[in-house]
């Protein structure tokens, strides 16, 4: 009779789940014991473990304060392909996004703080979406100085890319450091360069969300020029990005427009 | 019936534990409880060893406070009371599965012996002795752990390189240039899978035969211990909460 019980027991699991969620729950509080939460989260498949049919050989996840709550940014990757989800502590999904990106030091991420594959500032709720800004090279401790950089609102639906930037290093050497600025002001915030890293100096260019057109309006002074190349949104020309398709796909085509040393503000074609 | 010395019993158990089963010498009830505690204690020690929660506070408490986190990848550094209470929770974890572990034995032997307290009590007393073998096992899992790693002559480092890799899932000191992703296979649900597979073994050899009732032939009471444990390890594997016992026991 007992025996008969446990095995039926075995069979059906009830609440094994639910007590192996509740026992992982400690684990949100210990950085070490971050990865048992992309393990439970796959496991309830709130997060989806395949990555093109396959299950994904590896997983990590972080967890970051958003306002007053917290998220895990639950990543699975083979190292090519990499699908980033932003779930809550009740393993709701929020948001995820995908990347390929065949540099595993973009994913893998050996500094601390940054998050170049999903999160290089901490991220920011506004209007449904949690804004983040992504990077398309790895960050080794330094903050967004070089390379290409994504400033995305990434929703449970689609996400949308809001703007998309390149910065270079110019001789002396003067470089331009990306920041975010006046989040307080109702839209997706403001976005600033200062010259050589300067955040005590006025910014050599301003990016100013303008609420009516859904875009950012430039301010540039002839400092920032030859180091920056940038793209925003419209209200005319949104580019919104499904769950399963790389941002990456989207972000290429807009690079590829940049000149060496112009500044640009072009749309590519609606996805 | 004759009582015997727990040492040699134990001695026997270690060595030929299918003699057990042809006699029936006994062990007090005291000498069984506490070679079954001084066992379980040493195969937990040493299981516990094998954890990252021991590289962390290792580290720790060789490098400094600061350093107790698994090093240049992208995690915060734990707290020194996170990794002391994970520490313990890792001792507390093992301790667990191996009550599981002797659960098993003591319900198969009760299902085995329901009508012959007798050989019941014989069996459990031989579960007690026999997990002298829980000791071989977190050494084996040590030793293994030393050649899959290449780490040999240095256990220490053989130890670190189990928590990198159960903590990355990839090889080699730098995220930056990370080797082949690769899961640790002797992370607690895979010591455990062997030691449900192997000890089952040792101990259904080591049944006595029944002292009342129908006589079996030998070979069938081992092949009904070996079948019903094999049977309750799948049973509690499905209910084990695995991701968290992988997590607290490191």
């Amino acid at each position: 009779m007992a025996w008969t019980a446990f095995l039926g027991l075995a069979i059906v699991r009830p609440g094994v789940d639910a007590f192996e969620r509740r026992l992982v729950d400690v684990c949100w509080n210990i950085p070490s014991e971050w990865n048992a939460i992309a393990d439970v989260a796959m496991k309830s498949g709130a997060v989806d473990s395949n990555i093109d049919g396959k299950r994904a050989p590896w997983r990590q996840a972080s967890v970051v304060p958003v306002a007053d709550r917290r998220l895990a940014v639950v990543t699975v990757s083979d190292m090519r392909r990499s699908r980033a989800s932003l779930v809550t502590d009740d393993y709701k999904v929020l948001g995820r996004f995908e990347r390929t990106t065949a540099d595993p030091a973009l994913v893998t991420d050996e500094t601390r703080a940054y998050k170049p594959l999903t999160h290089i500032w901490p991220l920011v709720e506004h209007d449904g979406r949690l804004l983040t800004l992504v990077a398309f090279a790895p960050l080794k401790s330094e903050p967004p100085t070089t390379g290409v950089f994504a400033y995305l609102g990434v929703g449970a639906r689609d996400s949308e890319l809001l703007f998309v930037c390149q910065l270079r290093w110019g001789p002396g050497p003067t470089y331009v450091l990306l920041d975010r600025g006046d989040l307080d002001g109702g839209g997706p915030g403001d976005l600033m360069l200062y010259a050589n890293g300067r955040r005590d100096a006025a910014p050599v260019a301003k990016f100013q969300w303008d609420p009516a057109q859904r875009e950012y309006v430039a301010t540039i002074t002839g400092v920032a020029k030859p180091l920056a190349s940038w793209w925003t949104t419209s209200s005319s020309n949104r580019v919104t990005i499904q769950p399963d398709a790389a941002i990456d796909d989207a972000v290429s085509p807009i690079v590829a427009r940049f000149g060496s040393d112009a500044v640009l503000s072009s749309r590519p074609e609606s996805r | 019936m004759s009582f015997v010395s727990p040492l040699a019993f134990a001695a026997r158990a270690l060595l030929s534990p299918w003699s057990l089963g042809h006699r029936s010498e006994r062990l007090s009830a005291f000498a069984a409880i506490s070679l079954a505690g001084i066992f379980v204690t040493a195969a937990v020690a040493l299981s516990t060893l094998l954890s990252t929660w021991t590289y962390l506070a290792g580290k720790g408490l060789l490098v400094s406070i600061g350093e107790m986190d698994m090093g240049r990848d992208d995690l915060p550094a734990d707290s020194v009371s996170q990794v002391l209470g994970a520490l313990a929770g890792s001792a507390i974890t093992w301790t667990c599965l191996l009550a599981v572990a002797v659960f098993v034995c003591v319900a198969v032997a009760d299902a085995l012996y329901h009508h012959d307290r007798e050989a019941w009590r014989m069996a459990i007393e031989r579960t007690s002795v026999l997990t002298i073998w829980f000791v071989v096992w977190a050494l084996l899992m040590i030793a293994a752990n030393s050649v899959r790693q290449g780490e040999v002559r240095h256990p220490a480092a053989a130890i670190r390189a189990y928590a990198q890799l159960n903590q990355r899932w990839f090889r080699g000191p730098s995220a930056e240039n990370p080797g082949p992703i690769e899961r640790e296979p002797l992370v607690a649900h895979g010591r455990v899978r062997i030691l449900a597979i192997a000890f089952p073994l040792v101990w259904s050899v080591a049944m006595p035969q029944p002292t009342r009732g129908r006589r079996r032939a030998r070979a069938v009471i081992v092949l009904l211990a070996l079948t019903l444990s094999w049977l309750a390890w799948a049973a509690a594997w499905r209910l084990l909460p695995w991701v968290a016992i992988d997590a607290f026991a490191g």
